[in-house]
């Protein structure tokens, strides 16, 4: 299973986007608590990894188990 | 005792028995039995690999296509019950429930060809039969002394107030399903392979217990 | 942490609550060394490590099941996200008792997805730990005879009244203390990452996988303690409620310092003995305050 760094970039700015939107909406006092908080629930975990993935992302394969001696 | 245990309830169905009552607690509860029954539905089960203890070798077990399959279901099966507990609003529904959550923690391992697996789920079904006994007790003393079964009408305060038997028998009966300290053999059973399959037994007897709080907090 | 309406910036608070977690983390780690005649790592060094994981090679490995070792990082920060925000909201404290129970199966998830036998055994290792969970759930209910409520937002109004209840129920501050050491690094209960399993239930999230995990340790450290603090002080002004968490990592701290790590049926012997005094204790409570 592999994804592009473009992908995951998309997915980061989209996931980032909707995480600044809904604080920025709810700072405003045009949404609620909880539909803020349930947006953030699900998009913030993405959005963290989808970082991650973006200044890592990895070129090699699979691995070997490599079990003890 | 206490008003409003899970927060004001957002949305009541009432559909003659089949009363479904939303508060921010039962849809959290709800959301996650949700979020791995999807996972169970779309995950593969792992490659578990063993290790022979004193030498290098190591193997990694395989499950057949049938054995997945059978363990999938049950793993569905167990997650539809689990959201079933968590939104019902009416007490024997929920007994009804986590009953069939105990019959599916079986079925889920039950498949597995390992005699340690099979031993520990046959242990914990003798441990579940026997805690259904004061989860239908509880249910029963529910009915018996408030007229209703449902949870609404608990809220509200107008019936008579439950005997802390009914309440302790029913908090029993759920606890038998899987939680401390009934959940010894449960353990065992996590040596099974298909880890999503898997966490589920221990997701559901959890989401059950953590439902059973709310509901001995109404009356 | 007080409850609001409106008017305040979620995804930066989230943002700071996670590295102050860390950074808690960091002292608790820093602490511990300096008891034991130590050096020990900068009190920033879990924000490193959280950082250093985050650039590391990834992938998934051969025998895990892919779904499952992804979504179960995913799953551990969001459940901790929504925990935070039913704190800053001053929501229900059953709310997150039960993310607090959910944890265990994030962990039976790390454990389990990856197929190597040692985070397996860190898993089963959480599944017998689950006693400590039932003394959380007697102080929960303590808490609710005195205050009649289990909203957070009113636990903190009854104590501006009353008194904190650390004074009022000090048995129940004790099983929650106990609570919250057993979800810290170094600690009498932290059988599920003991070093025989090499780092038990996350040995095979390694990378991004474990930097998440990172995320998710902060945010559970800042959650914990804070809600700690709002049950049993009441409310505190921001200063105020930095202190006491310091405060708190420093105790914590010294707990695990001063403590070996226990062999899990020794860990689960003791969560079972704080659970029947505390039912004791919850029985007198009701007896006492509810006649």
């Amino acid at each position: 299973m592999k994804m592009k760094r473009t992908t995951v970039a998309r997915i980061f700015w989209v996931g980032a986007g909707v995480c600044v939107i809904a604080s920025v909406l709810y700072f405003m006092g045009m949404i609620p608590l909880p539909v803020c908080s349930a947006l953030l629930v699900v998009t913030f975990p993405v959005t963290v990894l989808s970082l991650f993935f973006i200044w890592m992302a990895g070129e090699s394969g699979g691995d070997i188990p490599f079990i003890g001696y | 005792m206490i008003d409003l245990v899970g927060g004001v309830p957002l949305y009541i169905l009432e559909f003659g028995d089949e009363l479904v009552y939303l508060t921010p607690y039962t849809i959290t509860l709800f959301l996650l039995a949700l979020t791995f029954t999807v996972l169970a539905l779309i995950s593969q089960p792992e490659k578990q690999i063993d290790i022979a203890f004193g030498g290098d070798a190591y193997r990694a077990k395989e499950i057949s296509v049938d054995e997945m399959r059978f363990r999938r279901f049950m793993a569905i099966a167990c997650g539809l019950a689990t959201m079933g507990a968590m939104v019902t609003g009416d007490i024997f529904n929920f007994t009804l429930f986590t009953a069939m959550v105990g019959i599916t923690n079986v079925g889920i391992v039950a498949a597995v060809k390992s005699p340690h697996v099979q031993d520990a789920a046959y242990q914990y079904g003798l441990v579940a039969l026997a805690a259904t006994v004061p989860l239908f007790a509880g249910a029963a003393v529910y009915a018996a002394v408030t007229g209703s079964l449902s949870m609404i009408e608990l809220m509200k305060g107008t019936v008579p107030a439950v005997p802390l038997i009914a309440k302790g028998m029913l908090m029993l009966g759920v606890i038998g399903e899987g939680m401390a300290p009934f959940y010894a053999a449960k353990a065992e059973m996590f040596r099974a392979p298909g880890a999503p399959y898997v966490i589920m037994c221990s997701l559901s007897s959890l989401l059950i217990f953590l439902r059973v709080v709310e509901i001995i907090m109404l009356g | 942490m007080t409850s609001r309406s409106s008017g305040t910036d979620m995804i930066a608070e989230l943002l700071i609550a996670t590295f102050f977690g860390l950074l808690l983390l960091g002292i608790h780690r820093k602490i511990i060394a300096r008891i034991q005649r130590r050096p020990g790592p900068p009190i920033w060094q879990e924000i490193l490590h959280m950082l250093k994981f985050s650039f590391k090679t990834t992938w998934i490995p051969k025998t895990a099941s892919p779904v499952l070792f992804v979504g179960v990082v995913l799953i551990a920060i969001g459940i901790w996200t929504a925990a935070f925000y039913v704190l800053i909201s001053g929501g229900s404290l059953l709310v997150i008792f039960g993310i607090y129970m959910l944890h265990k199966i994030v962990e039976h998830g790390f454990g389990l997805s990856s197929g190597s036998p040692y985070s397996k055994y860190g898993g089963v290792r959480s599944v017998i730990s689950a006693a400590s969970e039932l003394p959380l759930f007697v102080s929960v209910a303590v808490i609710a005879v005195y205050t009649r409520s289990l909203d957070l937002s009113a636990i903190m109004y009854y104590q501006q009244v009353h008194g904190p209840l650390l004074i009022i129920a000090f048995p129940a501050a004790c099983a929650m203390f106990i609570v919250i050491l057993s979800k810290m690094p170094f600690g009498p209960f932290s059988i599920v990452e003991a070093k025989e399993l090499v780092s038990g239930y996350k040995t095979e999230h390694f990378g991004i996988w474990r930097a998440g995990l990172e995320i998710c340790n902060g945010l559970k450290t800042y959650v914990l303690i804070a809600v700690f603090l709002a049950v049993f002080i009441g409310p505190l002004s921001l200063p105020w409620l930095l202190v006491g968490m310091i405060l708190m990592i420093v105790i914590l701290a010294f707990a695990c310092a001063v403590t070996p790590m226990m062999s899990p049926f020794d860990s689960v012997t003791i969560q079972m003995l704080v659970t029947a005094l505390m039912l004791v204790y919850a029985a007198i409570v009701l007896m006492v305050v509810q006649p």
